[in-house]
């Protein structure tokens, strides 16, 4: 069953075009910075210019794709056929969950291994000192924190038992609405954004809103609920 | 017609099977069996349940009360899921990775039951569906017609005991229709069974050997398609001037026949042998040019039979 969902990794546009086009950003400002050629001070624009749109993208990217691996099968109409060579529901979920899992960390490793590489390029093309530890911790924060996006739209495209409102549902959340949550007092802090942003944070060893061990419950806590619903309606409802 | 019928080897058995949709009952206590290496076809009209029962067997849908027993594994139990997985089914519509090829949407169906990428079974598939040369085509640019070969390639692939099809023939041209049809008697020479529901009545026909008729969820009739198609009386032409007389001695001997302005003469004649009338017409005189039973043809049996209960509560 596992091969089955690298097959259709492999087989779809949608997993390649999602990494095309991260790295066409990113590679877009790397070229914008060099014709530019910042001096002095600004010279770090090099490798922050392109780690900032890397960073923003990359949360984008994940999210597309973590809610396209269930969200294929309810815009193809292709559910029936996945749950009858598959027809233990929870095997189903857990499946599709992993492959999620595994996709997303292909594609974050990638995309931030092929930027780190890009931004040491770009400090060598500005003779500018290139700080490969900070880099790299931003790196890893960026692709937790993206990832974390990633399996939440997963839930969310599960949940809706469709790849549009799932994505849009998520999308919506990341860049807007989780915003709005962070502002409420008291509860605010424990929003999804807040939390991964706290993960981010120990990685790098930024002043994080919440303690590691408060941000890893609160993700953990999002990502049950999400996930629990939409598995339990997925498992106890009927298929069309 | 209408009771549970023992049958030697079943792979399926539906036994007062009852889905609820709300308040209407889409399968309402239904029971009927399968048997193994059988063409079943599962009729109804549009609305009578069939697709909801198909999704019944697939472990698709939960039924509310009663039984399903497929390869003697009672639906609910762990071993049902390993029993679904040695079907193979085309529900409704034929549900495709649009932007895959033919060839990468069979392969996809391989890796679920553990077939490799380059198993002589997906060139064999694809042959047998008509769909070789359009093997690297993206499944977008296919017609209904190269769908239904596609979603049937997928249904066999894997080799399934039971192959499940709602409305095989749908979209397909006429030479499709017949290789459809051949494609489908072959199956049990193959060792499958398979059940399969159709609008049209003419080709489930020619096609099955079982039948199963449904009307609002409910069983009407089951049982090989010769004793439901039954024979009703006997179709005699008599020469020219002798139409008269012959009617006279049928209703003479108390067989009720009616003449038809094509020079046909059709006897009701029960349980009565076409030799007992012969020789009933010979011993008047009137010696038949010819004489056939008469059959009724599925769509008549079907009508007469899904329209008898109308208006019952």
């Amino acid at each position: 069953m596992f091969a089955a969902e690298l097959l259709k990794v492999r087989s779809m546009p949608a997993p390649r075009l999602t990494l095309i086009i991260t790295l066409a950003l990113v590679v877009i400002s790397a070229v914008i910075v060099v014709v530019i050629a910042p001096e002095g001070s600004a010279s770090t624009a090099y490798y922050e210019v392109p780690d900032l749109v890397a960073q923003v993208i990359i949360s984008i990217g994940a999210i597309v794709l973590g809610a396209w691996i269930f969200g294929l099968e309810f815009s193809s109409k292709t559910l029936r056929l996945a749950a009858t060579v598959q027809p233990s529901r929870q095997q189903l979920v857990l499946v599709k969950l992993l492959s999620a899992v595994l996709l997303l960390l292909a594609y974050v490793v990638g995309v931030m291994a092929i930027t780190l590489l890009l931004e040491a390029i770009l400090a060598s093309v500005g003779s500018v000192a290139f700080p490969f530890g900070q880099q790299l911790d931003n790196a890893l924060s960026a692709g937790v924190e993206a990832l974390l996006w990633g399996v939440f739209a997963f839930g969310l495209s599960l949940l809706f038992r469709s790849y549009t409102a799932g994505l849009v549902a998520a999308l919506v959340l990341a860049l807007g609405v989780d915003a709005g949550l962070q502002q409420i007092p008291t509860v605010g802090k424990y929003s999804l954004g807040s939390a991964t942003s706290s993960l981010g944070d120990a990685i790098t060893g930024g002043a994080a809103t919440l303690a590691l061990g408060v941000a890893l419950l609160a993700v953990a806590a999002w990502l049950i609920v999400v996930i629990g619903a939409g598995a339990a309606r997925f498992i106890t409802r009927d298929l069309k | 017609m209408s009771t549970l019928r023992p049958v030697a080897s079943s792979v399926l058995s539906f036994d007062s099977v009852t889905k609820s949709y709300g308040s209407r009952n889409a399968v309402d206590g239904l029971g009927f069996e399968v048997a193994e290496r059988s063409v079943t076809g599962l009729l109804g009209a549009n609305g009578a349940g069939k697709s909801t029962t198909m999704k019944l067997l697939l472990g698709l849908a939960t039924p509310n009360s009663g039984q399903i027993e497929l390869f003697g594994a009672l639906q609910g139990t762990a071993a049902f899921a390993d029993a679904v997985r040695r079907t193979g089914s085309q529900i409704e519509l034929p549900a495709l990775y649009e932007r895959a090829t033919a060839r990468q949407n069979i392969e996809i169906q391989c890796a679920g039951f553990g077939i490799g990428r380059r198993d002589p079974k997906i060139d064999a598939v694809l042959e047998t569906v008509g769909l070789s040369s359009r093997s690297s085509d993206k499944v977008k640019s296919f017609s209904l017609g190269m769908r239904q070969r596609m979603s049937l390639a997928l249904a066999l692939v894997h080799e399934p005991e039971l192959v499940v099809l709602d409305e095989p023939i749908n979209g397909l041209d006429p030479e499709g229709v017949v290789e459809m049809r051949e494609l489908i008697r072959s199956l049990p020479a193959r060792g499958m069974t398979a059940l399969v529901s159709s609008h049209v009545l003419d080709e489930i026909e020619r096609t099955v050997d079982e039948i199963v008729i449904i009307r609002e969820g409910k069983l009407i009739a089951e049982g090989p398609i010769a004793s439901i198609i039954t024979t009703s009386g006997i179709v005699l032409r008599v020469p020219a001037g002798n139409g008269d007389a012959a009617l006279a001695a049928l209703s003479a001997a108390g067989v009720t026949a009616t003449a038809f302005e094509n020079g046909e003469i059709r006897a009701e004649t029960g349980e009565q042998p076409g030799s007992v009338i012969a020789k009933l017409l010979a011993d008047a005189g009137v010696y038949p040019d010819e004489l056939r039973p008469q059959t009724a043809d599925l769509e008549s049996v079907f009508l007469d039979l899904t329209a008898s209960g109308e208006g019952e509560s």
